[in-house]
């Protein structure tokens, strides 16, 4: 398509008179539209419909935001901070976030789960969610219920806090099957993924548990500097294919893979994220260091591969380290518009540098 | 830079019988969709677009390309039904252009592929349509256009077989409108999660008025 000759304005109040377009003035045929902006847009719909509010307090006092984070100071020597913040392309289209997290402490343990709903689903945002909010308080409840005669045995210890795991995803499942029986849909309309960590800190002993269903990454730092990745990550042969999600019937089987760290004094930090984060950091087994400096030593300059990244201080020595990530999570990589979560768990005050 | 990528492969029947309106239909759909993704900035960074035509041979005229350098194709209708070397041709392309997950580097998407012919296929095209099927490189969608495609032979492709009877101009917009939809809501979901589960491939918009879904 070749622009009219027309008339060309020259100066103020200037004669028109036809003239042949400059080549570079010619518009070719199949040149490209101008790509769109981002839009920020607030979720449209309701959260949560009217009939789970009825069956589900919880969520009817749930007030939904967009971006959440959180930290608290344990009396262990801990820290748990987590963020989690909408994606780009749920703030395009103005819908809500579908990732959740959620931590709770006693006296004897700590939980910490990171949930991601899926995108397909069309209730994910109340199934990751429910899950954590299931799978948290189950376990809280039974650790804090259970025989203090436990702890004189390890064996016996782990097998009771892994079966508390086990009924916890057994739990997340079924109020995900009653939730749908209750909106009139599908199960797999609730799915979500779950990493599930708990620190067990009794009078005798203290140890470290963890399990995953999905995608997304566990990744513990020792003290040396060194990482490792714990839980199963579950990925097909493309991005994005997971095939076990709460509340499949799979969850309950893979709910029985479960790492367990006795060694607690060689851990600095425990770190679960959703594939929002893990997939910018993948493979996260190769950059788990770039993440954890980052974390540690604050971000001195972007990384190499990301669009934009603003210079800042160590997240973790921060006294509002909960509000840094979320601050932190807000960095741009082509592509990666998901949303972004990450809860972890680290000696505090820190006992390694960047 | 490890950017995951959504390709989109079109094959497109460019055989004599596509002759007039239907190609220049065509023509207009493809610069159609392309305007249409670049308004979704979700597409702008993921889509990425290749056009593979067919008539008594298949060429890809537009390797897998990013959206913002993409430039639609001139086409030419003349010539047989060669869709057999077109399949051939989009699965050699596909296991050369798209990436798999591997532990060093996330995969791109998994592909989606819209197929459209207006008749019968004139070469030994079975083959080709098995390994396809078997192979299962994307998400594909074929479409019979017209009172001569035969969609069983489209069947032996994919089991998402759509018929468009009607071949006018306003037809072939409608059908593009949907195309971009379709890639829209794919790339919408990768932005929203990580979670499609594979064995249920994915859900796209309902197909417009004219086009039936073939059961």
């Amino acid at each position: 398509m070749q622009p009219e000759d027309g008339p060309e304005k020259s100066g103020l109040g200037g004669h028109s008179q036809p003239k042949t377009p400059k080549p570079e003035m010619l518009i070719k045929e199949g040149t490209a539209p101008k790509a769109a902006g981002w839009k920020n847009m607030a979720a449209a719909d309701e959260w949560c419909p009217a009939l789970l509010t009825t069956k589900y307090p919880e969520l009817k006092n749930h007030v939904y935001q967009d971006n959440v984070s959180s930290d608290l100071i344990l009396n262990t020597g801990w820290r748990v901070a987590g963020a989690t913040r909408r994606g780009r392309q749920h703030a395009h289209q103005g819908t809500h976030r579908e990732d959740a997290i959620r931590f709770r402490s006693s006296s004897r343990c700590t939980i910490l789960c990171a949930a991601d709903g899926a995108g397909s689903s069309k209730w994910s945002r109340l199934g990751s969610h429910l899950t954590s909010l299931r799978v948290t308080d189950h376990i809280i409840e039974q650790v804090e219920q259970m025989d203090p005669a436990l702890e004189e045995s390890p064996e016996k210890l782990t097998d009771f806090l892994k079966t508390q795991i086990s009924k916890a995803v057994a739990l997340a499942c079924a109020t995900l099957e009653e939730a749908a029986l209750a909106c009139s849909s599908a199960p797999k309309d609730f799915r979500s993924t779950l990493l599930t960590l708990v620190h067990f800190h009794g009078k005798k002993r203290e140890l470290f548990l963890c399990n995953q269903i999905g995608d997304g990454a566990i990744c513990v730092l020792f003290n040396d500097k060194t990482t490792q990745i714990l839980g199963a990550s579950d990925s097909g042969s493309f991005s994005g294919e997971v095939s076990c999600f709460v509340p499949d019937t799979c969850a309950r089987t893979k709910s029985e893979r479960i790492d367990v760290l006795l060694n607690c004094e060689k851990i600095e930090c425990l770190l679960l994220c959703t594939d929002g984060v893990e997939d910018p950091f993948y493979p996260l087994q190769k950059k788990s260091i770039e993440l954890f400096g980052q974390l540690y030593g604050g971000v001195k300059e972007k990384l190499p591969d990301f669009t934009a990244q603003p210079v800042r201080p160590s997240i973790l020595n921060q006294e509002g380290a909960g509000w840094a990530l979320a601050e932190w999570l807000g960095f741009e990589k082509r592509g990666e518009n998901d949303d972004r979560s990450l809860l972890l768990m680290h000696r505090f005050p820190t006992t390694v540098t960047f | 830079m490890s950017l995951r990528r959504l390709p989109v492969y079109i094959l497109a029947d460019c055989s004599g019988s596509m002759n007039g309106n239907p190609i220049e239909s065509v023509k207009s759909g493809i610069r159609a969709l392309h305007s249409e993704l670049m308004g979704d900035p979700s597409a702008v960074e993921s889509t990425y677009l290749s056009v593979i035509t067919f008539d008594s041979n298949a060429q890809q005229i537009v390797p897998l390309t990013e959206l913002s350098q993409f430039n639609s194709p001139d086409l030419r209708a003349g010539g047989t039904t060669a869709l057999g070397a077109a399949l051939k041709l989009l699965s050699d392309a596909i296991d050369r252009e798209v990436k798999k997950n591997t532990p060093e580097q996330k995969g791109d998407w998994k592909p989606l592929i819209f197929i459209f012919t207006d008749g019968e296929p004139t070469d030994r095209w079975e083959p080709a349509a098995d390994e396809l099927k078997a192979k299962r490189p994307g998400n594909v969608i074929a479409v019979a256009c017209g009172d001569r495609a035969v969609p069983e032979v489209l069947k032996r492709v994919t089991d998402n077989v759509l018929i468009m009877k009607d071949m006018s101009p306003d037809a072939f917009k409608q059908f593009f409108k949907w195309v971009s939809a379709s890639i829209k809501q794919t790339s919408q979901k990768i932005g929203g999660t990580g979670a499609a589960a594979p064995a249920e491939g994915i859900s796209l918009p309902p197909p417009p008025p004219e086009i039936v879904i073939h059961m």
